[in-house]
């Protein structure tokens, strides 16, 4: 699996401090995903546009990102502007397309392109390993910390032996279809993969046991903060403000 | 079944986050700190799940199979779904930061009901009694996950409702097949590992658990339904001035409802009249025979409101259960000019009046959609509180080691 494709790079984002991009990601996330006026949303786009530039992201693997959410977005265009009540913009047949249907589908475009994009940038930037460290010195209960540490590092071993039973089956003429067998070869697929992870975690523990584990899990490295990560602080409540203040107290109202 | 960022409003992204925190502190309170690998192994093998994409007719559907997980590791399961929402965030840009507590409750808690609600019934080692079992959490933890997705987006605004109830249709061949993969997944584990399986007839202490499993089936039930709550979302309101019947149409959150028919029924019962509201919503139409009429605004598909008036009897002009004074008219026609001229001023002075009195109908009506979800926030919140304080006693237990030293 090929997950953490931004993870390596030289931009300010990748070498800024874990912690300040997960605290910046989640109060950016949540002051877009409230914005109420079309203008802050497109600034709030723009200044997502000017995060993932500022990361120097791969276009190709960032537009296929972005593809994928949009697909999500599609089917909102294909519902809300005939099923929002409102004035008619223009008719199709017996549905009524709405001005505020419209407007609400454009809401959602750009509010969820806007949180991708910065997400993209200041989340993927980051290896998972340094964001579950991130999130046990920001105070996340340990055994949650330990639970994704865990489920990552192991999730690519999974995924070897899941693609290995499949291969076996498609070696021996396996050809999915919509039929019981189909189903349930997967489920004895996914069984085994349940068997194998069980005992896999037991000897983990077993493992972790012999080397003196106790239940914690120490944090040895620690996380500086330079003046960059100040000023990406800085300049991204700024933005924040600038942004939710536009959508309070902007002079449409 | 996720919910992508910049959709669902706040008090919907608030209870999401209060449900998922609590359902997340009992989990990690029941998971033991040697039961974390095994947790997390599984975590990631259901992380699998969802990549793997099973042919259904000409399209396919990747696995959830979060009630096989409520089986499986039954209060834990939230904060294993909780770390595989994360990843799929972090990763592939599914879901988001902001919606990863309603999302988390919407995917777990349907798992967890579902599963703790089969589990007494593994005790016996028939293999249909598992089978059916199996099929019944797969597949209600998938129809409750969309009934509690569509409820979310219906709270978020009325223009979800109509999204909301597509994407729980969406998720009934989705429960067919997962309550069949379910049943299949787990005869196989019971024939071939069942200490996998907990069973709870070798367990001690079930009652605490049925108390929580009714607390949160009740909350289950009160966040389905309250999609609901809110389906009159177009209003109509009407009364007769003694010569005409006037209205006004206009959506629960105070907008006029624009170039929208009103069809106007007799007292006959047949359609009298047709008139369309103009840009403020306002409409007027004058009756020549005097009884009850019945008005009806449509303003799209499936959204519609009506209203009785009754015309032709002066001094009785009722609207949306609202009394509105009428001008009292002079009934000798001698007084006939004086009684008009009265009537005009009278109007004028009204006017104001009837307007405010709109204007506190309107507001009424405004505050109901956020005023339940406040309230699902509440209970959530409450439960929670009450879930958190009930596992912390019975952890106090004398002889009992704290996970967390």
């Amino acid at each position: 699996m090929t997950c953490e494709r931004f993870a390596t790079g030289a931009s300010p984002l990748h070498g800024a401090d874990p912690r300040v991009k997960l605290l910046v990601a989640a109060s950016f996330s949540l002051a877009i995903a409230l914005l109420s006026h079309i203008e802050a949303q497109a600034l709030a786009l723009l200044g997502g546009a000017g995060l993932a530039a500022s990361a120097r992201l791969s276009p190709l693997e960032l537009a296929r990102r972005l593809g994928v959410v949009n697909v999500f977005v599609l089917a909102l265009w294909a519902i809300l502007p005939w099923t929002t009540t409102g004035a008619t913009a223009a008719q199709l047949g017996a549905l009524h397309i709405t001005r505020e249907g419209l407007a609400l589908s454009l809401a959602v475009t750009l509010k969820c392109n806007a949180i991708v994009l910065a997400n993209m940038a200041l989340l993927s930037t980051s290896t998972v390993f340094s964001l579950a460290h991130a999130l046990a010195h920001l105070g996340c209960p340990p055994k949650l910390v330990q639970l994704f540490f865990f489920s990552w590092r192991y999730l690519h071993v999974l995924e070897e032996e899941y693609a290995a039973m499949s291969k076996t089956v498609r070696a021996r003429g396996f050809v999915p279809r919509t039929d019981l067998h189909t189903y349930r070869t997967y489920a004895h697929l996914f069984g085994t993969l349940l068997i194998k992870s069980y005992d896999r975690g037991e000897r983990v523990y077993k493992a972790m046991l012999c080397r003196g584990f106790t239940g914690t899990f120490w944090l040895l490295s620690h996380f500086h903060l330079h003046r960059k990560d100040l000023v990406l602080a800085a300049a991204a409540s700024l933005f924040i403000s600038a942004v939710a203040g536009l959508d309070v107290l902007g002079p449409w109202r | 079944m996720h919910i992508s960022e910049g959709i669902l409003s706040a008090p919907v992204l608030l209870a999401g986050a209060g449900g998922a925190i609590a359902g997340l502190a009992l989990g990690l309170r029941r998971m033991e700190p040697e039961a974390i690998p095994k947790t997390a192994l599984l975590t990631a093998a259901f992380f699998i799940a969802s990549l793997i994409h099973v042919p259904v007719g000409p399209s396919s559907s990747h696995l959830v199979l979060n009630g096989l997980l409520g089986i499986l590791l039954g209060w834990t399961a939230f904060p294993a779904i909780f770390t595989g929402l994360i990843l799929q965030a972090a990763l592939f840009q599914f879901g988001g930061l902001t919606t990863l507590g309603v999302n988390t409750l919407n995917i777990a808690l349907p798992g967890v009901l579902a599963g703790l609600a089969v589990r007494p019934l593994l005790r016996t080692d028939s293999p249909a009694i598992a089978a059916a079992s199996a099929t019944f959490a797969g597949g209600g933890a998938i129809v409750l996950s969309g009934a509690m997705t569509a409820a979310s987006l219906a709270l978020s605004g009325d223009s979800f409702l109509m999204a909301g109830r597509l994407i729980f249709l969406a998720h009934i061949p989705v429960a067919a097949l997962e309550g069949v993969i379910s049943a299949l997944v787990l005869t196989f584990l019971l024939r071939v590992r069942p200490e996998i399986v907990p069973r709870p007839g070798r367990r001690t202490g079930p009652a605490p658990r049925t108390l929580h499993c009714a607390l949160w089936c009740g909350l289950a039930v009160l966040l389905s339904l309250s999609g609901r709550a809110d389906a009159h979302r177009v209003n109509i309101f009407a009364w007769y001035d003694g010569t005409q019947i006037r209205g006004e149409g206009y959506f629960a959150g105070g907008q006029p409802a624009m170039n929208a028919p009103v069809e106007v029924y007799g007292p006959s019962g047949a359609k009298a009249f047709e008139v369309t509201t103009d840009s403020e919503g306002l409409f007027a139409c004058r009756p020549e025979t005097p009884g009850e009429y019945r008005l009806v605004l449509k303003a799209g598909p499936g959204h519609a409101a009506e209203t009785t008036v009754a015309a032709g009897d002066a001094g009785s002009g009722t609207a949306a259960g609202i009394h509105l004074p009428s001008p009292p008219r002079g009934d000798g026609k001698n007084d006939r000019a004086a009684g008009d001229d009265l009537e005009r001023l009278l109007d004028r002075k009204l006017d104001p009046i009837r307007t405010e009195l709109m204007k506190i109908a309107r507001r009424d009506e405004g505050v109901h959609a956020r005023d339940v979800a406040a309230g699902l926030g509440y209970i959530a919140g409450l439960v929670g509180l009450a879930m958190y304080m009930a596992s912390r006693d019975r952890r106090r237990r004398p002889g009992q080691k704290d996970p967390q030293r």
